[in-house]
């Protein structure tokens, strides 16, 4: 099925876009595409190329750069930042994050960040640009629609694709798929997927997941955040303490079960040191999670055929930077174990869980037929 | 079917080596037997001349001894040589050569449309991964293959889940 989006020429258009200089012969450039709320992963290449020529995280950020800033602060003297020379230059800039919960809440920001990564993957702004890109299970028309309009004029063709069917077609080891012993992550898996925005469940087995076979949560990291920063805004009155601070203390003392007491946390209030006791804090935010996506997975397990699920059972699978929080994979084998699945084996993607998203975009896009391919004209 | 007599039909092959036939209006039998062996005549030389239609040729010519031949003969021993003379027989015949030809002729043309038509139109495939209404392909099983499911079959399925979008949409401000 191909469609087409034609958009009217604005004057404001960059100068690079997917418009400028067509040549007969343009190469063909082949993206994947993790577009998160707090951190998108790139994957690219040109089509028919054996290595991927691009790999990169870019933190989802675009910051404008504030007026009255004295020349030469900001290099290049640009107006516009994005991902981590956005997050270093905070002080200069009004940082936007495009996304929220996983869809576009900033359109023009989000347009912005899309052109930047064009400028990532072809510099020359010549190639046909197609891009898998990864959305949220059961993300509404509305914001894949939005998603599609920011890639006008960026990408040529784009597949929207769910994000934890991705996952698993990224952490597929392509190269053991003839072997005996090895089971297909895309034949009978359960996906957990959670990442800043959302937390995605996803029964995968063997055919495109269908909505009732994903579930979406919005109660993921950045939630997270949310209730540790209150609970400390509420237990420390006063301390300043930035999301961007809470987030990092989540990622490094995050863990879920038994609640660990002390855990003691370093931080800067009013320039000085101050060590705050936020065990329970962080341990009960992080089992908030833990809580709202035990009973969707418990769904999607029922949903799965008696012939399957023992085997579905024992390849489950938790990706994304919630696969970081300590204990997660554990504490959920547990608890499937305690009420009664059977032999149900939980394990994390492992340290690649950033760019499992994007390699299954990217493979997806390499595998694409030609008629799949979506327009997005300009 | 009445053909003047002497003239060649255009798709004539013979199962024997008989020349010089000339073809006779078909008799009118009214005879419910003897229209139902009739009819597993013309089905029996149906299967012959798709055989041959199909280069199958051996299987053609053991055929008709081990089928038709016997078919005819209990025909006649029923009904009488009358019944069913030669020229009838070979009437019969070139009807079925005709059918199967045009059959054959017919697939040619609609065999490379239909393939068009599938590749461009994922919800024209099979109902097992299309159909929106149901969650999931029958008999709500995993795939059971040893062969790792294809991407782009991934993709089609996806893709005929969707709801279908407008063809071209204008757009009025750029994000």
């Amino acid at each position: 099925m191909t469609t087409a989006t034609l958009e009217k020429p604005n004057s404001s258009t960059p100068v690079v876009s997917a418009a400028t200089v067509r040549k007969p012969d343009r190469k063909v450039n082949l993206v994947g595409f993790d577009l998160g709320t707090n951190k998108s992963c790139i994957l690219a290449s040109q089509a028919g190329a054996t290595d991927i020529a691009l790999s990169k995280i870019v933190p989802t950020v675009v910051g404008y750069v504030k007026d009255g800033i004295v020349d030469g602060i900001i290099a290049g003297n640009a107006s516009i930042l994005y991902g981590e020379d956005a997050l270093k230059n905070f002080l200069h800039v009004n940082l936007v994050a495009p996304l929220e919960n996983g869809v576009v809440a900033h359109p023009e920001a989000a347009g912005d960040f899309f052109r930047h990564l064009r400028i990532l993957v072809d510099p020359s702004g010549t190639a046909e640009l197609r891009a898998v890109i990864g959305v949220p299970a059961n993300a509404e028309e509305e914001a894949r629609e939005n998603i599609r309009g920011c890639a006008a004029g960026v990408f040529d063709r784009v597949l929207l694709i769910p994000e934890p069917f991705l996952a698993a077609l990224g952490y597929r080891d392509d190269s053991r798929l003839n072997q005996p012993n090895y089971v297909d992550p895309v034949t009978n898996s359960l996906f957990v997927d959670i990442g800043g925005g959302t937390s995605d469940v996803c029964l995968i087995q063997g055919y495109f997941p269908s909505r009732d076979d994903q579930i979406c949560i919005a109660f993921a990291g950045d939630a997270i955040d949310g209730l540790i920063q209150a609970e400390i805004n509420r237990l420390y009155p006063g301390n300043g303490i930035s999301r961007q601070t809470v987030r990092e203390i989540k990622e490094a003392h995050s863990y879920v079960g038994a609640i660990r007491k002390p855990t003691d946390v370093k931080v800067i209030i009013g320039g000085k040191a101050r060590m705050l006791e936020l065990g329970e804090t962080i341990g009960q935010a992080c089992n908030t999670l833990l809580d709202r996506i035990y009973p969707a997975l418990t769904t999607l397990i029922t949903r799965a055929s008696s012939d399957s699920v023992v085997q579905l059972l024992q390849n489950i699978v938790i990706t994304g930077g919630g696969s970081q929080i300590r204990g997660i994979d554990t504490v959920l084998q547990k608890r499937l174990a305690d009420d009664g699945y059977e032999a149900p084996k939980v394990r994390l993607a492992g340290q690649d869980y950033k760019r499992y998203v994007a390699m299954g975009a990217y493979k997806a896009a390499r595998a694409a037929r030609e008629n799949q391919w979506q327009h997005v004209l300009d | 079917m009445t053909e003047s007599p002497g003239s060649a039909p255009p798709f004539f092959r013979t199962l024997d080596q008989r020349e010089g036939l000339s073809f006779l209006p078909l008799p009118n039998l009214n005879i419910n037997g003897a229209n139902l062996a009739l009819r597993e005549i013309t089905r029996a030389m149906r299967q012959i001349c798709l055989l041959q239609e199909t280069g199958r040729n051996d299987e053609a010519s053991r055929l008709g001894p081990m089928l038709l031949d016997p078919l005819i003969k209990t025909f006649r021993d029923a009904h009488g040589i009358g019944a069913l003379p030669d020229d009838r027989l070979q009437n019969l015949l070139v009807c079925e050569q005709e059918r199967v030809g045009n059959a054959a002729a017919l697939g040619e043309l609609l065999i490379p449309m239909l393939m068009e038509h599938l590749q461009t139109t994922p919800e024209a495939n099979p109902p097992e991964r299309s159909l929106a209404s149901h969650s999931r392909p029958p008999g709500n099983s995993p795939r059971r293959t040893s062969a790792a499911p294809d991407i782009a079959d991934l993709l089609d399925g996806m893709l005929a889940q969707e709801p279908a979008r407008p063809v071209a949409r204008a757009r009025h401000s750029r994000v």
